[in-house]
């Protein structure tokens, strides 16, 4: 496979983490610009624990997904209190403040060159400079294609654990909460409490996204944790659809697969990406793959197995003579 | 405690020291004859003992600081270029503006480098935000 070829799929299945936090999210009803800033704790989290901690890379990971799950759910504390416009522009203020400190974030260690102990460097968070020297997957010989297997089977397990998610009783609960707050209160719905639990699976998950980019990438810089990064999670999410888990992924795969991938527009790819979201937010306000074309293509392939399988099927029966 | 341990007995094998970057880049690149289009000189030299890295293999690519992995160009392969570990590539920009500049090395040894670059000057420098190999210029 070429270097290509892998390199889009990496950045396919990095955003798809992105994509799925915003989801999360937007199904509780909110939108959030600031999950960029989730991502950004974790890149810098894992790759402080490999570099400076030692750490191996599971673990590094599991720590990303601890400390942007509890900054997720520190925020949703005090923004979940605010509605619509308001908790938007408050992830996103809180989102800057993020980046905006880890510009001033410097802590670098001395390591040795090359292996040796001769002659040193040094290697961490460096301010506006960024953070690179994040070589575990050099250090342990792991190939490229490789990684983007280990993306590739985290996220289909991220994948698995949201469609059980949304088939318990919490996930309905998300789902109602986001739809109509007043009613899923008035039927016992803590919404407070399945916003703040949503809060902290999407900081979670994007966390995690941004430990693999960390590593995928050995190097990470403030900038690319702008509002931009944020804006594009929350429009995959939107063009793709919020009727299921895959809609967020099918928004990457558009943009980034189809757009960039074929180089259509080349440098105007901003400009149709732009007049892809505002179309079908005026033509499909909940995206591609929305609840009610999820529930078309359920009960067209419940037909199709019914069919196939001759099971589902209604018996003959004989009218009796009285 | 047994399990505590293991714990840490596998927690130390799998724990290995940092290494600093083992291959150290210089690029400048100048615009060529389109739009654009940007022609990078990179001298690679070894991290340790600042000699010259001949015969290297290794693709170039950019992305975006502040759109990564959605704005990035196509890779190309570096060529040698005048003097040992000399070596050329030409980049095809998006639009102009900081990019960090990408060389995924398979010879003489796996790594990656990355510059930033500030392409909007006609005559593109390293990035005031500096650039990173996680080993300071």
């Amino acid at each position: 496979m070429s270097e290509e070829i892998l390199s889009i799929l990496a950045n396919v299945g990095l955003l798809s983490f992105l994509a799925l936090s915003a989801y999360i999210l937007l199904i509780g009803g909110e939108m959030s610009f600031g999950q960029q800033a989730f991502f950004g704790i974790g890149a810098y989290g894992a790759g402080l624990a490999t570099v400076m901690g030692h750490m191996p890379l599971s673990l590094a990971l599991v720590l990303a997904v601890l400390v942007g799950g509890v900054a997720s759910g520190l925020l949703g504390l005090v923004t979940l209190r605010l509605r619509g416009l308001y908790f938007s522009m408050s992830t996103l203020a809180a989102a800057e403040a993020v980046r905006i400190l880890l510009e001033l974030f410097v802590y670098q260690v001395d390591v040795p060159a090359n292996g040796s102990t001769g002659s040193s460097s040094q290697v961490g968070p460096a301010g506006t400079a960024g953070f690179g020297g994040i070589r575990y997957i050099f250090e342990h010989g792991i190939e490229q294609p490789v990684f983007v297997l280990l993306i590739y089977g985290l996220l289909l397990a991220l994948l698995v654990a949201l469609w059980a998610f949304e088939h318990l009783h919490a996930g309905l609960a998300l789902r109602m909460a986001g739809e109509d707050p007043e009613l899923a209160e008035a039927l016992g719905i803590d919404v407070e409490r399945v916003k703040l639990t949503a809060a902290v699976a999407s900081g979670a998950i994007a966390a995690l996204g941004g430990g693999l980019y960390a590593h995928y990438n050995t190097f990470v810089e403030p900038q690319n944790f702008d509002v931009m990064l944020g804006i594009h999670s929350l429009s995959y999410a939107l063009i793709g659809g919020l009727g299921t888990a895959l809609g967020p992924l099918l928004g990457v795969a558009l943009d980034v697969a189809l757009l960039e991938g074929s180089r259509i527009f080349h440098g105007y790819r901003m400009i149709a990406f732009g007049g892809i979201v505002a179309l079908l937010l005026v033509v499909r306000p909940r995206g591609l793959l929305d609840e009610k074309t999820v529930r078309w293509i359920k009960a067209w392939a419940g037909r199709r197995v019914a069919a196939v399988t001759g099971l589902g099927q209604t018996p003959k029966t004989t009218k009796e003579k009285p | 405690m047994k399990r505590m341990t293991l714990c840490a007995v596998v927690w130390g094998a799998m724990s290995v020291h940092a290494q600093a970057q083992t291959v150290a880049a210089d690029v400048r690149c100048q615009p060529a004859n389109a739009p654009l289009v940007y022609d990078c000189t990179i001298a690679l030299t070894d991290a340790k003992t600042r000699l010259p890295v001949p015969d290297a293999q290794f693709t170039v690519t950019a992305d975006m600081p502040s759109m990564p992995m959605a704005h990035h160009v196509k890779p190309v392969q570096a060529t040698p270029a005048g003097p040992a570990g000399t070596y050329q590539a030409r980049l095809a920009l998006e639009m102009a503006g900081v990019w960090t500049v990408k060389m995924r090395l398979s010879k003489p040894m796996r790594d990656l480098i990355n510059k930033t670059i500030d392409f909007s000057e006609a005559q593109a420098k390293p990035s005031s935000a500096g650039a990173a190999t996680g080993k300071r210029p």
